[in-house]
């Protein structure tokens, strides 16, 4: 026979301990009367579906990661995509060309590319960003300007091409963005955002938040932005740049959690994404035929990051697919794809990455100088 | 589909329940629904895998019928070779063709032939492993008139099908829920339902709560073996010997739960097993189902412990080199078996020529390190890894030298401590009979939703695998 649950002794302590008071006894008996099956799984079954319920009502009236429709607080981290359409409204007008990719080409400076191509361009990198963005961004350009671009510049990480991760809920989250590409979110993507809701990290993030919003102290700390966008989407690195500056950066860290990050990432990876490829074969062609010139490029990864990925993951692999399949692209498009992808293609210095993936700005003109070499006639020779 | 899912809790599950309870008048539709909601389950990753499933379960049914029906004894084993051979030759070409393919060519390439055979990239079928035994069983009763066939083809598909065990077992032989499929047509039993909830939130709970937890300290010290030295080396070791156990543990309960809620009992797969106080004992409580399995289906027809004593030790280790090659294609798994038949071997002896009872404290502290130490081969993705594990756990990488508290902290000992404690002291989910009150109900709830929670870092089950 199974040991009788009075003999539990935390059980009989507690027993002891709510004999002591009137209300913890009145309390303790109560919890502690057996209930008949029936209304003991009922009860379970509430209790958790009406946890649940708060839990997801909770996350979606805080929404900390501007994935759902409401707005009652300030989210609890930055939102490029937002940041950047708001940014770009205010110059759509005089913009000719744009520069697409994820967070690793927000150092591409416009100016340095106006001196090179005599064209005005935009930065419109965004976090995570994946083909479905940059086929959002460029519809969004033409719904705004009328016209397609004169040049696009797009920056490809491998592990943007990945066939398991879904679409980022941020661009789901950007009407002016969703609304160019909604057709083409399956529906199972949706439903992952909707799931998303009884996760434990955005109701973790979700405390945080209010607390941001309710504590003085906390809210003070989140004016102080570590990252901020200029007027042409470039990204300005506030904290890692003064700290750099100090000389109290800790950069092995830094190359650590990139690393981290991306082990999981070609971990669960198993080929490039077909219908991510089909994304942007849709954007290079699309821009092709209306006269704008693409040029395609693959992103590049620190020396020591890229020995750890090489080592440990199938990233080679997936590098090797990628570099054929956008050569194959630009090929059939017409366009041009020019392979960034490691230091010695545009003479890099390893020194100048912020992190194990986010170059900083001499690199980025170092590879801008490769893509549009000075001589106006070398500049398709590059093929 | 996982157990630990969105998709599976919000949806699936409470769909199937109502549906499940609300056709108890209707004991054919009923398993109709059964049968097709585990397709679907089964579906949910490859569907195209439903079809092996089918084929499997027809071939089954049909030699089934036909060992019942036949009147010799040599018609009757020609129908058994058929099922083993069907569901044995499945199981080869899925899972053992790679292994068989690059063997071989490592072979050939030692003896100086180049390689010579292409190395097939075949997907394993999640569950294969664990359906094609059940399936197998059920010929094997038949044929030694254990049971009668199943009253109809959709009740062995049930059987075969059901979605509870259907991936990573219980292994559940017909004989254990044959009476259970003939009462089809009963009003749920709210008491059952009860210790469904229980053992179904109990295995959420160690799955999620702790499994995944120490797999954080395993899985990132596993990624670099060759960095492993003694204090990493044996944190790793520890960590993964919690989360297998709770990781598998925690999905029989689910299952079990789950079995519950649709008013089946399914058999016990777990009994405390760190807490064995010999490797024999280890085993008795270890996957108790696959044990049981080997020794009625292997062990016993290769002649048990009847023709002395060196013909059982044989029997021991070709049971348990098959044990371990049933767990998965590789050199590790087959080198795991060995191990554990040698164990078993020792065990033999020592208990018939030497025969001291040590204290219980001892005897358990001693089988915890065996298994252990067998833990590095199951784990290792080759041999290379499990010779650098080994050598870091015997010291022969070196010694950290600036271990701190931060360090150990680092390294998830506070973690893999109280799995340890957990799994040493607490009561077995079977034993312990919860008080069905107002309080266990909150706590229970608070619980599952914590669980469901933590699904947005979404993990497989690591038995999947095998």
């Amino acid at each position: 026979m199974p040991p009788e649950n009075a003999a539990f002794v935390p059980i009989r302590i507690c027993n002891m301990l709510a004999d002591r008071t009137c209300f913890s006894h009145m309390l303790w008996h109560r919890f502690h009367t057996p209930l008949q099956p029936k209304p003991f799984a009922i009860a379970v079954v509430s209790i958790a579906l009406l946890c649940l319920l708060c839990v997801a009502a909770l996350n979606w009236l805080v929404n900390p990661y501007r994935q759902y429709s409401s707005h009652l607080l300030a989210p609890l981290i930055r939102d490029s995509r937002s940041e950047k359409v708001a940014l770009f409204e205010l110059q759509h007008s005089t913009t000719e060309g744009l520069i697409l990719g994820s967070s690793r080409t927000m150092k591409f400076e416009p100016s340095y590319l106006h001196a090179r191509t005599n064209l005005r361009y935009f930065n419109f990198g965004v976090n995570h960003g994946r083909p479905e963005d940059f086929l959002a961004i460029v519809q969004f350009y033409k719904n705004s300007t009328g016209h397609f671009p004169k040049s696009v510049l797009i920056g490809v990480d491998v592990a943007s091409l990945n066939d398991v991760v879904p679409n980022d809920a941020r661009l789901v989250a950007e009407p002016k963005l969703y609304s160019c590409v909604r057709n083409k979110i399956p529906w199972a993507e949706e439903y992952d955002r909707l799931s998303q809701l009884f996760s434990y990290q955005q109701f973790v993030s979700s405390i945080k938040s209010l607390r941001n919003c309710f504590v003085a102290n906390a809210s003070e700390a989140v004016k102080k932005p570590m990252e901020i966008y200029d007027p042409d989407g470039v990204i300005q690195y506030l904290k890692r740049q003064a700290e750099r500056k100090e000389g109290k950066y800790d950069f092995e860290k830094a190359i650590q959690h990139d690393q981290k990050e991306l082990m999981s990432v070609f971990g669960n990876m198993t080929k490039l994404s077909q219908r991510r490829l089909g994304y942007l074969k849709e954007v290079v062609s699309q821009c092709e035929q209306q006269g704008c010139q693409v040029t395609l490029f693959l992103t590049a990864h620190h020396p020591t990051l890229r020995s750890t990925l090489s080592r440990k993951t199938d990233f080679e692999h997936f590098e090797r697919d990628a570099k054929i399949t956008l050569q194959r692209i630009a090929d059939e498009c017409q366009a041009r794809f020019v392979d960034l992808s490691t230091l010695d293609t545009f003479d890099g210095d390893p020194n100048e990455f912020v992190d194990g993936i986010h170059p900083l700005e001499p690199n980025t003109r170092l590879m801008i100088d490769r893509l549009f070499p000075k001589s106006p006639e070398a500049q398709y020779a590059i093929q | 589909m996982l157990f630990n899912s969105y998709v599976f809790i919000l949806l699936f599950l409470p769909l199937v329940l109502i549906a499940w309870w609300s056709l108890a008048h209707w004991p054919q539709v009923r398993l109709c629904f059964l049968v097709g909601s585990s397709y679907i389950f089964y579906g949910w990753w490859h569907w195209e895998f439903t079809l092996l499933l089918l084929a499997s379960t027809l071939v089954d049914y049909y030699v089934g019928i036909g060992i019942h029906r036949s009147r010799t004894t040599y018609a009757k084993r020609w129908l058994l070779s058929l099922s083993l051979v069907s569901n044995l030759g499945m199981l080869a070409y899925f899972k053992y063709c790679g292994f068989f393919a690059e063997s071989m060519n490592q072979l050939l390439d030692a003896l100086r032939f180049g390689t010579v055979m292409n190395v097939p990239e075949i997907i394993l079928p999640v569950g294969i492993s664990f359906y094609t035994f059940q399936t197998l069983t059920y010929s094997i009763d038949l044929y030694r008139g254990q049971v009668k066939p199943a009253r109809s083809f959709l009740h062995f598909a049930a059987y075969v099908s059901m979605f509870p065990q259907l991936i990573a077992g219980p292994i559940v032989r017909y004989s254990d829920v044959e009476n259970q499929m003939q009462e089809l047509g009963k009003s749920p039993d709210w008491n059952q339902q009860c210790h469904g909830l229980w053992f179904f939130v109990v295995g959420m709970s160690q799955k999620i709560l702790i499994a995944d937890s120490v797999a954080k300290v395993a899985t990132p010290l596993l990624a670099t073996p060759e960095a492993l030295q003694f204090v990493t080396g044996w944190s790793a070791l520890l960590a993964y010997t919690m989360q297998l156990y709770f990781d598998f543990a925690g999905y029989s309960n689910m299952a079990i739960g789950l079995g519950m809620m649709l008013g089946f009992s399914f058999p016990q797969n777990f009994d405390s097993p760190y807490q064995a106080t010999s490797i024999q004992n280890f085993w008795r409580r270890w996957h108790m189902t696959l044990s049981s399995f080997l020794r009625d289906y292997l062990y016993i027809p290769l002649g048990g412990n009847r023709f002395g004593k060196l013909i059982s030790y044989r029997n021991l280790i070709v049971v348990m080199f098959l044990g371990g090659f049933w767990h998965g294609a590789g050199w590790t798994f087959i080198l795991w078996g060995l191990l554990h038949g040698c164990l078993l071997v020792l065990n033999g002896l020592y208990r018939e020529h030497i025969g001291i009872v040590f204290p219980r404290p001892i005897a358990i502290a001693f089988t915890f390190l065996c298994v252990m130490l067998g833990w590095v081969l199951f784990r290792s993705t080759d041999l290379n890894m499990a010779m650098l594990w080994y050598r870091a756990i015997l010291g022969l990488n070196g010694i950290e030298r600036d271990l701190s508290f931060g360090t150990l902290a680092t390294l998830g000992f506070g973690t893999t401590v109280f799995a340890s404690l957990f799994c040493w002291f607490a009561p077995n989910t079977w034993n312990y009979r919860p008080k069905f009150s107002l309080g266990t109900a909150i706590v229970l709830s608070l619980v599952f939703v914590l669980c469901v929670m933590r699904f947005d870092a979404e993990s497989p089950f690591l038995y999947f695998q095998f």
